[in-house]
């Protein structure tokens, strides 16, 4: 394919993902609350356009600089991550050779970016969701970073194409069982949704949301569908196979897997509970690191 | 065509609590057209529901000068100023879906003007520095940057690296799963509170929860009638609890379920209770959390003595209840999640109450126990002593694991 | 060549939300006016700015997030050897990890993940 149409495809992929989550969370939500859903398909595009005739807020004092840097800059990086994953064994948009480092990066920085959005805002239940967000955002960070090494030990490579070839045998969810579900909590917490919504959630009004509306809310919330889309296409790719698959074309096998994996973080998001920031810490820490560890050792000698 | 897209959209609605006359809120979530919304800014309708406290006028006008263009106010309640436009107003009886959503409508489109500021176009004080651009002025700052200091720490010396700022603030009568009314003037460290104050106490229990109770005195009611009361009122109050562990599915369920209940009908709280349970609402309610003493559960009475271990419920008395075997239900440690276990079990008797004896009525003046302690006399706690050294989110939870009654007696203004 | 791209793309997202932002503010006639600025605190006013110094109450806890970040620099070049290095290489990583498992049971002990 050209750039051009490999350029198309990745912002439909983006686009139509985003909106394929919103669409899931309102059918979820519907579901929970024992109603039929509203307009499902269309209401996330309502939604939208009430966002965007709302009047952007101002703040006393704000860093605008930042305030409205940090969407913008979230957007891009569930951009990049999206476009590491390829379509197809020809067809990648970014061919990285250490896509895993990368993907290293957006983690680290999505953690600045979202303290950034609430530090900006100068109000106070902006900066406690902020902090909040860092302590939970850093280790769970450190899990995602070991179970992905974890996937490319058998690759030999940290490119993200590498380790879809390198599955042609087994699928690293089932040579590496611990690995997919450690690393959907990474998509829960890095779009802080559900038991990991400890930035925007409502208990402080709305956090680093608190005092955002119009288009920068827009942005915002679209970047955390989109973060989401991106991690689930990289775990699609990096432990189910990508566009490895029989009888579709590889493209359609990219699609069906990510989707999948979303339906997935959508029921978690809106099944668990969320506990407080200290015990999720603990919790973090002492029980899901050490098992990444184990998980690492396992998949290191199954590589050997 | 933005406006075509965003009139179908869900109206978004911030809702603030008034004291007298307060409408059921939970009925706008039957409404899937409704957002409820955490913060003003995300809403173009605040919604103000019963009558506001004139000490919380102020509070109401800086709120709603808080939300976004467009914006309109709506009044839900029988109270209202003479001038108030039947566009924006509805009786507490009534349903105001429709309303609320013709008036989005004219809003989006235009056909209804956004409501103007209602505060002062002003900054909190002018920029006091000497030369043109506000330099040159005296102080760390060179100034007050507009005009509010920044936080200091509690010691002489200003600049002491040693020692961490703290962060002093009210925080208001209408925050979202806050008890209602409630003003304190809280003293931060970072997100852990050191200190709180109460500024305006919290409203007493609402007239919707009230009137069977009231009813009572009176005139002969029927059992059923008071004991739904009680299974909606631990249901909004379980709702709240639900929605700040993060389940905001389950407490709108919860809230519609509180609204079934008045209505008459036959609802079931066990699905919601063994879903709450699936999705690890124990987990999230640490245990010890907001543990209160026996001497401080037995001077609350109603449901926090009950959480403690106390059998104490005046429906023992009432040869209506004891007909039917009528015990009263315990937990054993009385912390937070004892006091949701203790609202689901009440609930859950209550409702069995009502299916077992549908047509029992009760003569005037019977003993019979509220959905929170009816004792009036203060008591020496309070609850600003429950609150230092817990973080936010475990002082949100804390606060709204007592009803409004417990928490009346445990916050009222300190007269100096 | 793909990092061109990939930064390529990163600013092409970047500059376009943030033409959003703008071209949405400017849309509207209405400017923010003060009483609309002040931040939220369920209707009171705030005394002073928000910003402070904010009591980062996990700071230990992020120490020992460098010392482990610093070992996910030294796994990247790892993994990418790891097959060709055999058992050695799973050796080293086993003591590395072994070495930082003991900080975390101290952190642990030291109460570093409490919220202090």
């Amino acid at each position: 394919m050209t750039t051009i149409a490999l350029t198309a495809a990745w912002v439909a992929f983006l686009l139509g993902m985003a909106w394929y989550v919103a669409v899931l969370d309102g059918l979820w939500a519907a579901a929970r609350e024992g109603r039929s859903p509203r307009a499902p398909l269309a209401n996330p595009l309502y939604r939208c356009a009430t966002m965007l005739r709302h009047q952007s807020n101002l703040t006393e004092a704000p860093d605008l600089l930042n305030w409205r840097l940090a969407p913008a800059l979230y957007a891009g990086l569930a951009g990049t991550g999206v476009a590491l994953v390829p379509f197809s064994s020809t067809n990648v948009l970014a061919d990285l050779d250490v896509g895993i480092v990368w993907w290293g990066a957006i983690e680290a920085l999505t953690v600045v970016i979202v303290f950034l959005h609430g530090w900006s805002a100068n109000s106070q239940f902006g900066l406690i969701g902020a902090y909040r967000y860092v302590a939970i955002g850093l280790p769970v960070m450190l899990i995602s970073m070991f179970v992905l090494i974890a996937t490319a030990l058998p690759a030999e490579s940290l490119a993200i194409p590498k380790i879809i070839e390198s599955q042609r045998g087994f699928w690293n969810v089932i040579r590496q069982p611990v690995g997919l579900p450690l690393f959907l909590l990474l998509g829960l917490s890095l779009s802080f949704r559900g038991p990991f919504n400890y930035a925007d959630s409502a208990d402080v009004a709305g956090g680093t949301a608190a005092e955002v509306s119009g288009a920068p809310r827009l942005v915002w919330e679209f970047a955390r569908l989109a973060m989401l889309t991106a991690v689930a296409a990289v775990a699609a790719s990096v432990f189910l196979g990508g566009y490895l698959g029989p009888w579709f074309p590889g493209p359609m096998w990219l699609v069906l897997k990510t989707a999948a994996v979303l339906l997935v973080l959508v029921g978690l998001s809106h099944q668990l509970a969320r506990i407080s920031p200290s015990r999720m810490m603990t919790l973090i820490w002492t029980v899901l690191l050490p098992l990444s560890f184990l998980h690492l050792v396992w998949a290191g000698v199954l590589a050997l | 065509m933005l406006e075509r897209l965003a009139a179908r959209a869900p109206v978004p609605v911030f809702v603030a609590m008034g004291r007298d006359r307060a409408p059921a809120v939970e009925r706008l979530l039957q409404s899937a057209d409704i957002d409820v919304t955490a913060t003003p800014r995300h809403a173009s309708i605040l919604l103000v529901a019963g009558r506001v406290r004139d000490s919380d006028q102020a509070y109401l006008d800086r709120i709603h000068d808080q939300l976004p263009h467009p914006r309109a106010t709506f009044w839900w309640g029988d109270e209202q100023g003479d001038d108030v436009d039947e566009a924006q107003r509805a009786a507490s009886f009534d349903d105001p879906v429709i309303s609320l959503r013709a008036l989005y409508r004219n809003l989006i489109s235009g056909a209804h003007a956004s409501e103007t500021h209602r505060l002062a176009d002003e900054p909190p004080a002018p920029w006091r520095g000497k030369g043109d651009h506000g330099q040159g002025g005296e102080g760390m700052m060179g100034g007050v940057p507009y005009g509010r200091m920044m936080p200091m720490p509690p010691t002489p010396d200003i600049r002491d690296g040693l020692a961490l700022d703290v962060y002093t603030t009210q925080i208001g009568p209408f925050m979202p799963y806050w008890p209602a009314g409630l003003v304190l003037e809280v003293t931060f460290q970072g997100d852990v509170i050191q200190s709180a104050e109460v500024v305006h106490p919290p409203y007493p229990p609402r007239d919707v929860d009230r009137v069977p109770f009231d009813r009572l005195l009176h005139e002969t009611t029927a059992l059923a009638q008071v004991e739904r009361a009680r299974a909606a009122h631990h249901l909004v109050c379980i709702a709240r609890v639900l929605s700040l562990v993060g389940l905001p599915t389950l407490s709108r369920r919860a809230q519609i379920l509180a609204v079934r209940v008045r209505a008459n009908e036959r609802v079931a709280i066990e699905p919601l209770r063994k879903a709450a349970a699936r999705a690890g609402l124990r987990a999230a309610l640490a245990p010890g959390l907001g543990r209160i003493d026996d001497r401080l559960a037995r001077e609350l009475g109603g449901p926090a003595q009950r959480a403690a271990g106390d059998a104490i419920d005046d429906r023992s008395d009432n040869p209506t209840y004891t007909r039917l075997d009528f015990t009263p239900v315990t937990q054993t440690k009385s912390d937070c999640r004892a006091r949701l276990a203790q609202w689901f079990n009440e609930a859950e008797q209550a409702l069995a109450l009502v299916s077992a004896a549908p047509d029992a009525m009760m003569d005037q003046g019977a003993l019979v126990e509220a959905p929170w302690a009816l004792r009036a006399p203060p008591i020496d706690y309070r609850v600003t002593e429950l609150l230092p050294g817990l973080e936010w989110s475990e002082a949100l939870l804390v606060l709204n694991s007592f009803d409004s009654a417990a928490l009346c007696r445990m916050a009222p203004l300190e007269v100096p | 060549m793909a990092l061109t791209g990939l930064l390529t793309i990163m600013g092409t997202i970047v500059a376009g939300a943030l033409l959003l932002q703008w071209v949405a503010a400017r849309a509207r006639r209405d400017r923010v006016v003060e009483s609309q600025k002040i931040p939220f605190l369920g209707g009171s006013a705030p005394q002073t700015h928000a910003w402070q110094r904010f009591h980062v109450r996990y700071y230990s806890m992020t120490l020992l997030f460098i010392a482990f970040e610093m070992e996910m620099m030294f796994m990247y070049p790892w993994a990418v050897v790891y097959v060709a290095e055999g058992v050695k290489a799973l050796a080293e990583m086993g003591m590395f990890l072994a070495i930082l498992t003991v900080g975390i049971l101290y952190g642990w002990r030291e109460g570093i993940f409490r919220w202090q």
